[in-house]
């Protein structure tokens, strides 16, 4: 990662901007918020709990974050700005929510309870899936 | 895209990006995947490179990109750690959940 980011450097001009765009994580190695599930139609959205990651997931964020401080320490870059963002993913239908967590987002499951919670409030109004996730997005300088 | 999933439709993602780019930036994504960031970024800059390691996203990405936009955006398969590209001939390097 200290390397990705020494590689950028290098690529990028003089006072060029290198912006890293990920997940957020609290400083203890947890993501801040998980991502949290809601059921949404006619412009309400009902909470149905949150998904749950595996620790690698976590594990590689957190190396990062790490990479990202040696390399302000190593003053080959300056933080311009970090702040948070929040993205909205949308799935029609839970047959296409779980076809998506085994084929894309492998670093995350549903618990039996939460998919049960969707499948009832899926019933009841004919709605739709939504996730919602907490990015980070850091912006530095080429010094 | 993926058939009944819809990613980020209130471009959330994007609005940082006013802040970021200057209109006329030449960009490079490291981890382009499928190309929607680059996309959706183009409309922003000069012209954007996206790179990934994983072959088959890169030619998803090529598939996906409209022709109108193909002179402005071109995808390759490429390791972040060692870029093929010569020394400043970036403004900006966007590294979308690739670092």
């Amino acid at each position: 990662m200290v390397h990705a980011l020494t590689e950028a450097h290098r690529v990028v001009r003089q006072s060029g901007i290198v912006v890293d765009y990920r997940p957020d994580l609290d400083p203890g190695g947890r993501r801040a918020k998980p991502l949290e599930l809601y059921c949404v139609y006619d412009g309400e959205s009902i909470p149905a709990g949150h998904m749950i990651e595996t620790p690698e997931y976590y594990g590689d964020y957190l190396s990062s974050n790490r990479a990202v401080q040696q390399v302000l320490r190593r003053e080959l870059y300056t933080l311009v700005s970090s702040e948070l963002v929040r993205p909205r993913v949308y799935f029609r239908s839970l047959d296409i929510l779980k076809d998506y967590l085994a084929k894309q987002w492998t670093g995350t499951t549903l618990s039996r309870e939460v998919e049960r919670r969707l499948a009832s409030l899926l019933r009841q109004h004919s709605g739709a899936i939504m996730v919602s996730e907490l990015f980070r997005v850091n912006v530095l300088r080429k010094v | 895209m993926v058939r009944g999933v819809r990613i980020d439709p209130e471009g959330l993602e994007t609005k940082w990006l006013h802040r970021v780019l200057r209109r006329g930036a030449r960009v490079l994504e490291i981890g382009s995947g499928d190309g929607r960031s680059a996309r959706r970024f183009a409309r922003y800059v000069r012209s954007l490179v996206g790179i990934d390691p994983d072959a088959t996203q890169i030619e998803r990405a090529k598939r996906l990109t409209p022709a109108t936009l193909r002179r402005k955006v071109q995808f390759e398969v490429g390791d972040a750690e060692r870029l093929r590209f010569t020394d400043r001939s970036f403004d900006v390097v966007v590294f979308s959940l690739s670092l």
